[in-house]
């Protein structure tokens, strides 16, 4: 009875995961978009939906290799994804309070590593999976895309810019709807899956499906219509911060981030080494401004963005182990600790929203 | 160094690196000469100078052509990884 209990709170965190993903990642996808007025804030949001939903269905490959070589296999029960699972969530809402872009996948493997310490202890943790498979890519991402962007910019402009404003301008935003929509399916693609990874997971250690067993469809639709739905909703604190805190810009240096952000996310995957989506696109919108401009960029608001990604894993850790912490003090297989716990953090989520809703509180991201 | 030669897989880093900047910087480059062969051509048409206008909508035509090409060749990649 307590693990089936146990069963359903997992699967309906593991939702509430990707609802926050996608509202948190909606910025990565629209922030130029709306910034440039290449498409109204609620098109824009609903294109990416739409395209979010889609891309979920498009590849179930990656959907059960959640933290695998940096995670010990044999570490992770449930109540290790369910204490990981609140890590991340609680870093998604923190970021998006203080409007900062952030990396879901970041948070979701930091509170895993961070759970997974806490029940097994070192052991249970490959540092160099860590650092070769996480660290090191997310240190590699932003520079990269700002690189690709600065000097796409720079062709952009060596190209049109002696043109006519006002048509060049139209045929950009035209160019944004394509680089958007490309990036909302491959976000979809990527991050509806490590929902269902950890679905999956949660079911095979349950015993209600078999490691070899197709990925039910109920898994695969409701994943894909939380990361949906999250997209809808739309992160506007970090949108703000992605459209129009870092750059002013126009829909020349829109598409130029947005290009070679999508064309960086996806030559990297496809050379098996998979790159943030929100490092890409904030190293990316940080190139295509300081190629035009160094000062166009304000870089105290970059400042907080490279310190929120620096503070990602190891605060998403802590959480999850301390979640991990709370949920043994009432006994590891008891489902008492994980449904105090969602008690708190559906408390602690409402009276953020509430105060966010009501415009207190927290530092903005600005310069 | 070699510690971490041993924990990054370095042939993959290093083609991630130059893959993501060629086709980066390829997107923005046809995409560039299709807004430029778009804009020319429609000037040169306002002028009656049918000829260019032709050739720069040619470009403009090859230009989007190539973009699409990438955008079909990024979907495939991802439905087929």
């Amino acid at each position: 009875m307590a693990a089936d209990i146990i069963l359903v709170i997992v699967v309906i965190t593991a939702l509430a995961f990707d609802f926050t993903n996608g509202f948190h990642d909606t910025a990565n996808v629209v922030a130029t978009s709306i910034s440039t007025r290449a498409m109204p804030p609620r098109v824009a949001v609903g294109f990416a939906a739409i395209l979010n939903f889609v891309g979920a269905f498009l590849s179930l490959k990656v959907a059960a290799t959640i933290a695998t070589d940096i995670v010990d296999a044999g570490a992770i029960t449930q109540t290790v994804v369910f204490a990981g699972l609140i890590g991340a969530i609680a870093w998604n809402l923190a970021t998006w309070y203080f409007g900062l872009p952030s990396s879901s996948s970041h948070a979701l493997i930091g509170g895993l590593v961070g759970a997974a310490f806490a029940a097994q202890g070192s052991a249970a943790i490959n540092g160099d999976g860590l650092l070769g498979k996480v660290v090191l890519p997310a240190l590699m991402a932003p520079p990269l895309a700002f690189v690709v962007a600065g000097v796409g910019i720079v062709i952009v402009y060596a190209v049109v810019g002696r043109q006519k404003p006002g048509p060049v301008n139209r045929s950009y935003r035209h160019g944004q709807i394509l680089s958007s929509g490309l990036l909302a399916l491959s976000h979809g693609t990527n991050d509806a899956q490590k929902t269902m990874g950890i679905i999956s997971l949660a079911l095979v250690a349950h015993g209600t499906i078999n490691p070899d067993h197709f990925l039910p469809d109920w898994v695969v639709v409701s994943s894909a219509t939380a990361i949906a739905l999250g997209t809808y909703t739309g992160g506007w604190r970090i949108i703000r911060t992605m459209g129009s805190r870092i750059i002013k810009m126009d829909p020349a240096q829109g598409f130029a981030a947005q290009g070679a952000g999508a064309s960086v996310i996806l030559a990297a995957s496809h050379a098996g080494y998979p790159l943030s989506t929100t490092h890409v696109i904030s190293g990316a919108v940080m190139g295509a401004g300081a190629a035009k401009r160094f000062s166009a960029v304000r870089w105290g608001v970059a400042g907080n963005i490279a310190m929120a990604w620096v503070l990602t894993i190891p605060a998403a850790a802590i959480i999850g182990g301390v979640v991990y912490g709370v949920i043994s003090l009432f006994g590891a297989s008891s489902a008492v600790g994980p449904v105090v716990v969602s008690l708190l953090i559906i408390a602690a989520s409402a009276a953020l929203f509430l105060r966010r809703a009501q415009g207190r509180g927290g530092i903005e991201a600005t310069a | 160094m070699i510690l971490v030669a041993k924990i990054i897989d370095t042939q993959a880093a290093w083609q991630a690196v130059w893959t993501a900047t060629v086709a980066g910087i390829a997107v923005s480059l046809v995409f560039a000469l299709a807004v430029f062969g778009g804009t020319r051509s429609a000037d040169l048409r306002r002028d009656s100078r049918h000829v260019p206008a032709l050739a720069f909508a040619a470009l403009a035509v090859l230009g989007v052509g190539a973009t699409l090409g990438a955008v079909v060749y990024a979907i495939t990649l991802i439905t087929t990884k």
